[in-house]
């Protein structure tokens, strides 16, 4: 309660009502592009949040992985092109209402359900995080080390398909987070006599080029999405009957979002696809999905803005963020100085409590701007895709230069899209290389720590309770993986 | 941009790009000079143990890529060719990517020189242009105004001061 009381506190912040409606428009308009997924949205915005006031910067940068969501379901509907991959789920039925003239009550389904699943899943990260945050704060270092390593295991196994490329990506991360001054000693490490380097690789450069060079880059060569027709242009809101209907397959998109959000690795995606999946399942009327049924829009949604809110609780409880989206919130909370995980609700809980009052406003922002936002999304989705081209890549490389005034900074993001691209042809995925970075310092230190307190005894992580534990979960997570990576596959008798 | 190598080739290309960058890595971590005031593990020794775990991961997927045809490459193969149809030839992928590489990495090097107004306008019209935006008026303006507009956004509203450039003192 006292939680709840703090979070509403929050809601009389100027600061806050502003970059909760800025960053739900952003986001509405980002999501809408086919091509700009919320990571990279939130990416463009991250070198603009460093001169902010640290709780104004995460609403911001959450409100628009929110805004996002819903956004990515419009290009969806109205041209059959996903703006965001969660709305994948959506393409099929909302498409399809929209060839049989419901565009409008389409794009309704998918607001109300958005923001449904978006004030459940509030209320789940709300409830869990801080109860989650408390069992951690009694870790100790060689539990945090097993932690990281679990971390990483999951996203490894679980990002992209392949356990082996995941476990090169991870290691590629830490790499990178092994640049600057060892830990313990302040000995310069991989810095090849540049002093540039000496304080590291700062997380937000690599993240800015992964996510938004690369994507640029890839951009260029793809071909132009189709256009949307204005006239459809009419949302329509689900009336007293239809809302009904659609409560079930809302609940079963709340249902799966919550273990897909917390689970890190899983996504937003997954849990579009899992919930459309279910609530198929569950639906009078199955012989409808695929055809333009509601419940095949209100699921997907309902779960994929879920997943906004859900997927925070292993960031803000244990410092691992379960997503891109998340990474790229970690980003933003690392550039401020703040160091998400257990400690965060003793030092900085009003960061923690503006975020939560911060997200209910985006929720309610994301209502009322998609309501009015229509006309304005189309618009901008028919621009000639070089002139977005062009303009993204005009305000990423702003920003990289307004972080810190660094030239060396250009050359390093532009030197990371590079390789972002590469790792996108060769099929590695990303997330494990985000997450060994930013969890490479956490992992390193807590275990020279704990060897330190053991006297050089390494079965410390094994006598230590929970490490074995955390680390017992890592292997046979990992042992699974590489099961189902390297099991011999059926003989397939497709022609 | 499938194109030019199949997916195990670029497997194999993998593992030995991630086999090298390993090798480079624990050598490296070797070679790095431990201070009085450092532990039992040293300033390499995590970076040894990535290394070793990145070089395993590699010989694995490195066999992995090896293994025999499985049964359903003949679809997939198929499938992979009928997306392609849809996708640009890779020679032009390449040189477009590069293209846009040259162009980001020439504003790097203009930013000090020309300053920033000029610089973003001069990568919007390249980006444009490269991008498939005839060379035309509305191009022409889009980046004629992008430069100052940014310039206002960053150095007058948001106080971040901007490269002048060192061509206009």
């Amino acid at each position: 309660m006292d939680t709840v009381i703090q979070a509403l506190t929050q809601l009389a912040s100027v600061g806050i009502i502003v970059a909760a409606f800025g960053g739900v428009l952003w986001g509405i308009f980002g999501g809408a592009l086919p091509g700009i997924s919320p990571s990279i949205a939130m990416a463009l915005l991250l070198p603009f949040t460093v001169g902010m006031d640290p709780t104004t910067a995460l609403v911001l940068l959450a409100s628009v992985y929110v805004g996002a969501e819903y956004g990515g379901s419009i290009p969806a509907i109205l041209i059959r092109t996903p703006g965001t991959n969660s709305a994948s789920a959506t393409v099929t039925d909302g498409y399809a209402m929209a060839q049989q003239g419901r565009a409008g009550e389409a794009l309704g389904i998918s607001l109300i359900s958005g923001l449904w699943g978006g004030l459940f899943g509030l209320a789940v990260l709300v409830l869990c995080t801080e109860s989650l945050a408390q069992v951690a704060l009694a870790f100790t270092p060689a539990a945090y080390f097993s932690l990281g390593i679990l971390g990483l295991s999951v996203i490894a196994g679980l990002s992209g398909g392949s356990l082996l490329k995941g476990v090169i990506a991870a290691g590629i991360g830490l790499s990178i987070a092994f640049i600057g001054s060892d830990p313990v000693s302040g000995v310069p490490r991989f810095t090849f006599g540049s002093s540039d380097l000496l304080g590291g690789v700062k997380p937000i450069l690599i993240m800015v080029g992964l996510f938004a060079v690369t994507e640029m880059l890839a951009q260029i060569t793809e071909p132009d999405w189709a256009k949307a027709v204005k006239s459809e242009a009419k949302l329509k809101l689900p009336n007293w009957a239809m809302s009904k209907r659609l409560f079930k397959p809302q609940a079963i998109g709340a249902a799966v979002g919550t273990i897909e959000g917390v689970t890190p690795g899983a996504g937003g995606t997954i849990a579009a696809f899992m919930a459309y999946s279910e609530a198929k399942r569950w639906s009078k009327h199955p012989e409808e999905f695929g055809h333009g049924s509601p419940e095949g829009i209100a699921a997907p949604e309902s779960a994929n803005n879920v997943v906004t809110a859900t997927a925070l609780v292993p960031l803000l409880s244990l410092g691992i963020p379960g997503s891109n989206s998340a990474a790229i919130l970690l980003g933003g909370f690392l550039v401020h100085g703040l160091q998400p995980g257990p400690m965060l609700f003793s030092k900085a809980p009003q960061v923690v409590y503006g975020l939560y009052g911060g997200l209910f406003l985006a929720n309610i922002a994301m209502l009322l701007l998609g309501l009015v936002i229509l006309s304005p999304c189309i618009w901008l989705v028919n621009r000639p895709k070089p002139y977005l081209i062009a303009g993204i890549l005009a305000l990423v490389m702003s920003g990289v230069y307004a972080i810190h005034q660094s030239f060396f900074e250009i050359f390093l993001v532009i030197g990371v899209g590079v390789f972002g691209y590469l790792m996108r042809w060769l099929k590695v995925p990303v997330l494990p290389l985000v997450l060994g970075l930013v969890l490479g310092f956490m992992v390193e230190s807590n275990f020279r720590r704990s060897l330190v307190i053991s006297g050089g005894d390494i079965t410390i992580f094994v006598t230590d309770k929970v490490s074995l534990g955390l680390l017992l979960l890592a292997a046979l997570l990992t042992a699974y993986t590489a099961w189902k990576e390297f099991a011999p596959k059926s003989k397939d008798k497709t022609p | 941009m499938s194109g030019a190598l199949g997916e195990r080739q670029r497997d194999r290309l993998l593992a030995v790009g991630a086999a090298l960058f390993a090798g480079t890595l624990v050598a490296g971590a070797r070679g790095i000079e431990d201070s009085l005031l450092s532990d039992s593990v040293g300033a390499g020794g995590v970076p040894q143990a990535v290394g070793i775990t990145m070089a395993i991961a590699a010989v694995a997927l490195f066999a992995k890529s090896l293994r025999g045809a499985v049964p359903a490459s003949a679809a997939e193969a198929k499938d992979t060719v009928a997306k392609d149809a849809k996708e640009m030839p890779w020679p032009a992928v390449a040189a477009r990517s590069a293209g846009l590489v040259l162009i980001l990495v020439a504003y790097g090097l203009l930013l000090p020189v020309l300053g920033y107004a000029a610089t973003v306008s001069l990568l919007v019209l390249a980006s444009g242009r490269l991008a498939g935006a005839p060379f035309k008026p509305p191009l022409l303006l889009y980046g004629a105004l992008s430069g100052p507009l940014l310039w206002a956004v960053f150095d007058r509203a948001l106080q971040v001061r901007m490269p002048v450039g060192s061509l206009w003192g």
